[in-house]
């Protein structure tokens, strides 16, 4: 297990140190180090994107507007505070959930259709053939921690982060108690750092 | 607070603040806690945090049409060639026809319908965001008021009448608790807007034991309807006695009372 996480590590640091450098090269306006990052993120930033606004069209044109932010704030993007990896899916996150909160997708009542079928997204094939291969061993082992959950607690995890909405959103929406809301939270997010930190790094 | 119910109630709150599924008072009171936070549990946040965004693997990754990728490089491309600084085209500025006073004149005519569009813009964006903080406050009511009938259509509710003490006494109270839930309302009546670094705070008290805090409330003018949800209220009642107090306390409050009391009330 110990030589699994350190081989995980090794390589994930290999690609970290890569990423970094194109981040570098996007910064002095190099456009083919711009290739390089889209071809490696689009997939799964896409998916991410497909999953909160359940639309492709609108997927695309967010997922556009993240690579050409990308390339306008590149400077913004600072190795010693974070990886490219957390930079890339942070922004596409937000922006997705930015616009289900726009007055236009509200009005096109897609919200509760996200919410009623989130377990689409965790129920689906595992060897994807669109899954980067650095990202698909990874992604292996989140959904399976996310499986060992009870489906209450990912249900609650799911709504939070793929609907970006507060505890008290999701105990209206769920109807359950916002105690329970914040207990299932609390423990999803605990058995998670079980299942996915080593032990070491705890 | 024992050590683990303060570790318990950090892990809870670290959970909801890396999701940013919070209250902005819980995340104030959360990044408070962090600035005191042992190595261990800021190790707990930092892993949190990176759990949050591996959360994002668990989607569905998904191809988009290669449109999106030409629409990028276009757009980046594009911007490329805006930022180079333009060459002089000596060539071209030898055989120029079109006068001076013409370049002259369209420049004005473009500095003067920049102006007022950047005029009507702004003070449109002005109203934009005066009705969109209207909204925001009004959403915010609106939560708040459904909260609190959601304690108030407790089966058992307890009634306590608070009354005010020597520093405000025009200042009344009440709490409705549902010790079932673990819940209540607290109603603030009169009292002075607590100082910018104060923020008064809430206590049980049950007989033969220390005050138990039962969270700290803020609001910015006096009011005679002044509710608030109180959500760690998680206590069995006493059989002999339970009584409930207002102090005023160092922002975020603290372990156990040490500021003037305001309200003062007991259980009937």
């Amino acid at each position: 297990m110990i030589l699994y996480w350190l081989v995980t590590f090794i390589a994930f640091a290999k690609h970290s140190d890569e990423e970094e450098e194109w981040m570098q090269r996007i910064q002095n306006g190099d456009t083919t180090a711009m290739k390089l990052l889209y071809n490696k993120y689009k997939n799964l930033l896409f998916g991410l994107i497909v999953s909160i606004l359940k639309n492709r069209e609108e997927a695309e044109d967010c997922l556009q507007e993240v690579f050409t932010q990308t390339w306008e704030n590149a400077d913004q993007f600072d190795a010693s505070r974070g990886k490219v990896y957390t930079f890339l899916v942070t922004m596409a996150r937000n922006k997705a959930i930015d616009r289900t909160r726009s007055r236009a997708f509200k009005d096109s009542e897609k919200e509760d259709h996200i919410i009623n079928d989130f377990t689409l997204t965790l129920e689906g094939e595992f060897n994807n053939p669109h899954e980067e291969m650095e990202f698909a061993e990874r992604a292996k082992i989140v959904r399976n921690a996310l499986n060992q959950l009870s489906e209450k607690e990912r249900k609650v995890l799911y709504v939070s982060y793929f609907n970006g909405m507060s505890q008290s959103e999701i105990s209206d929406k769920l109807e359950i108690p916002l105690g329970t809301v914040k207990y299932r939270m609390r423990q999803g997010m605990i058995k998670l750092r079980d299942m996915l930190v080593p032990d070491d790094q705890k | 607070m024992t050590n683990e119910e303060q570790h318990n109630d950090f892990e809870a709150l670290c959970a909801g603040y890396v999701l940013d599924a919070l209250t902005d008072r819980e995340n104030r009171q959360f990044e408070e806690m962090l600035r005191d936070a042992t190595p261990e549990q800021i190790q707990l946040f930092e892993d949190m945090m990176e759990i949050r965004d591996e959360l994002a693997l668990a989607s569905e990754p998904t191809s988009p049409s290669l449109e999106v990728e030409e629409n990028i490089m276009a757009a980046i491309t594009g911007e490329n060639e805006k930022s180079q600084p333009d060459e002089p085209d000596l060539k071209a500025g030898s055989t120029n026809i079109i006068p001076i006073w013409a370049y002259q004149a369209a420049a004005a005519i473009f500095l003067i319908a920049s102006l007022t569009f950047a005029y009507v813009t702004f003070d449109l964006s002005e109203t934009v965001d005066f009705q969109q903080s209207q909204i925001t406050e009004l959403q915010s009511q609106l939560d708040r008021q459904e909260q609190l009938l959601t304690v108030l259509s407790g089966r058992e509710v307890t009634l306590v009448n608070m009354n005010g003490l020597d520093p405000s006494p025009e200042g009344y109270g009440k709490i409705i608790w549902d010790p079932d839930q673990g819940e209540a309302v607290l109603q603030l009546a009169n009292l002075p807007a607590p100082p910018q670094d104060k923020d008064y705070q809430l206590w049980l008290i049950k007989a033969g034991q220390n005050p138990i805090s039962a969270g700290v409330f803020n609001f910015e003018r006096p009011s005679t309807d002044l509710f608030f949800r109180v959500e760690q209220l998680n206590e069995e009642p006493s059989e002999e006695s339970n009584t409930f107090a207002v102090t005023l306390e160092p922002k975020g409050g603290v372990p156990q009372p040490t500021g003037d009391m305001f309200l003062l009330g007991e259980q009937q």
